[in-house]
Formats: C-alpha cells, sequence, structure tokens
C-alpha cells in the first residue's frame, strides 16, 4: 500500500516538476537566471540534455514523495507545506554550496531568487503528491474494509 | 453548576495549551541541537571527504573556467549550505519520529542521496559545471550520501538525547 502510493506520489510529482521547472524557469525567469548566472557554464537551449533533467525530477518527484510518506502528510496542504520547505532548504543549501566554490552564480541574491522559485514548484508538486497518496491510500483502507 | 463545569474547562484547556507550548518548545530546541551538531559535522566532514580524499579528483573533473580555487572559496556560503542541510534532516528526523542512530543515517542518507543527485543531474543538464560528465556525478552523489549519512546518524542520536531528557525533565 506504501509502495503504490510512493510510486503514484513520485509520478505525480515528476511530472508536476516537468512542466511548472519548464513553465517557471524555461518561460518567466528565462532572462533573469541567463542575466544573473556564468554564461561560460550555462549550455545554449540545443546542447541541454534533456535525459538528465528527466531523471533529475524523477529523483526530486521520489523524493517529495518519500517525505509525505515519512511524515504521513497524506493530504494536499501538508504534502505542499513539506514540499515548500524541503524545497527552499534544499535549493538554498546546493546553491549556497555551488556559489561558494564557483562563480556560476554572479551575487548571492540569484541563490535566494531561486531557491524561493524551486520552492514554489516543490509545493505545488509536493502538495499533488499527498493529494494523490491520501486517495490512494483511502481507495486502499475503503478496499480492505 | 454552570460556573463550575466552566472553571473545570478552562484548566483543562490552559493546561492542553500549556502542554502543547511545552512540546513545541521542546521540538524547536530538539531541532536546534540537531541543526547545530549536523552543521558542525557536515562541515568536518565535507572537508575530509571533498577538501581532503577527493580534492584532486574534484579539481580534475570541474568546470576550470568558473571553478574557484581553495583561496577564493566562500566559506561562509558554505557554513550557510551546511547549515541548510542539517536543518532539514533534523525537521525530518524529528517529525518522523526517527530520533536514533540508525534512523537518522537513513533519514541522512536518503536525503542526500535523493537531493544531491536531483540537483547534479540538473546542473549537469544546464551547464557545464561538471566536466568529467557522469563519473564525477556519481563520485560527488556517493561522497555526499556518505556525508549526510554520517551527520544524519549524530542527529539521530542528539536529538534522541535532547528528548529523553526533555521528557524527563518534564515529568
Amino acid at each position: 500500500m506504501k509502495t503504490k502510493g510512493i510510486l503514484l506520489g513520485t509520478l505525480v510529482a515528476t511530472i508536476t516538476i516537468f512542466f511548472l521547472g519548464w513553465f517557471v524557469y524555461g518561460i518567466i525567469m528565462e532572462d533573469f537566471m541567463a542575466a544573473n548566472t556564468n554564461r561560460i557554464a550555462g549550455r545554449p537551449l540545443e546542447e541541454m540534455q534533456m535525459w538528465a533533467i528527466l531523471l533529475a525530477n524523477l529523483f526530486w518527484g521520489l523524493f517529495l514523495s518519500c517525505l509525505n510518506s515519512w511524515t504521513g502528510s497524506l493530504s494536499f496542504r501538508s504534502g505542499a507545506q513539506k514540499g515548500a520547505v524541503a524545497g527552499l532548504l534544499t535549493s538554498l543549501a546546493y546553491n549556497f554550496s555551488t556559489y561558494s566554490m564557483s562563480t556560476y552564480f554572479l551575487h548571492p541574491g540569484v541563490v535566494a531568487v531561486d531557491a524561493i522559485a524551486y520552492a514554489a514548484l516543490t509545493c505545488v508538486a509536493g502538495g499533488l503528491a499527498g493529494w494523490v497518496m491520501g486517495r490512494a491510500a483511502k481507495t486502499s483502507t475503503a478496499t480492505a474494509v | 453548576m454552570g460556573d463550575g463545569s466552566r472553571g473545570k474547562n478552562f484548566h483543562s484547556n490552559s493546561s492542553i495549551n500549556l502542554k502543547h507550548l511545552k512540546q513545541k518548545k521542546m521540538k524547536t530546541k530538539t531541532i536546534l541541537y540537531g541543526t547545530i551538531t549536523g552543521t558542525i559535522s557536515m562541515f568536518l566532514l565535507g572537508f575530509l571527504i571533498f577538501g581532503v580524499a577527493l580534492a584532486g579528483f574534484m579539481a580534475e573533473n570541474a568546470n576550470p573556467a568558473i571553478n574557484r580555487p581553495a583561496e577564493q572559496m566562500n566559506f561562509p556560503a558554505l557554513v550557510v549550505s551546511n547549515c541548510m542541510w542539517a536543518l532539514l534532516i533534523s525537521i525530518m528526523i524529528v517529525r518522523s519520529n526517527a530520533k536514533t542512530v540508525s534512523a537518522g543515517a537513513q533519514t541522512g542518507a536518503l536525503i542526500g542521496f535523493l537531493g544531491c543527485l536531483g540537483f547534479d543531474l540538473t546542473m549537469f543538464a544546464t551547464t557545464s559545471l561538471y566536466a568529467g560528465g557522469m563519473t564525477v556525478i556519481i563520485v560527488d552523489v556517493l561522497a555526499f550520501t556518505v556525508l549526510t549519512t554520517g551527520s544524519g546518524a549524530l542527529i539521530g542520536w542528539v536529538t534522541g538525547r535532547t528528548a529523553s531528557s526533555a521528557a524527563t525533565a518534564t515529568t
């Protein structure tokens, strides 16, 4: 039952992160990120590794679903809360580490903006994963009764 | 009689509120101790793993055009980064009641593995930061998982001790 919930949550979160990520980073923040990150390291659109993005989103989906499962977040609201906290903290952690060791982020402000955008993304994905996992848990309980 | 029951209700409500407040305070204290321990252990373990054991490998496989040399590294940012990872692991350990060495290690391992893999793959897909390709990502993720497993174990131990000592003090 738990595994099925995590699988469903992962699937929903992966799809959500992929499309929301494309919308947030590919459309809304495209110019901002291009202007505030080191272009020497940025890949042009046609050279981007789409399979790696898909894999990354899959691992993020699994991560959010595991968090929901551990903390018993089986509703949209609680899943969204956990997703937002996890997205914000991991994004800040990873970005600050990248900022400390490379010149990829041109100033700390980009780190903060990127983390907030990513938290919004994981908030929605975590919420949807929590909602789906809650429904899966309810359905399997009803079937068992 | 009505007044008496109202008084009783007031007393039981206020004692429930007080208990709730104490529990919240205890949780915050536990998360704080876990975060401090986690930050220190991540910094030291990170220095040993990435700064000593893997220093040559990482230097060879990272993009030299944007990589900072050791003397130009921004250490305050690195400390903040470690603090954020430790805070997340502590919150998850306390929320999922995994306040033991082994449960803490498992929580740390999963957060480190999935979190690092997710970000590394995104960076690999969109930038040339990892010049060494997938090999450097695999090594980086495994090394980081070792780091968060160790820190998670320590956080689990500290949060378990803090929670049990706080529970003893309350009783």
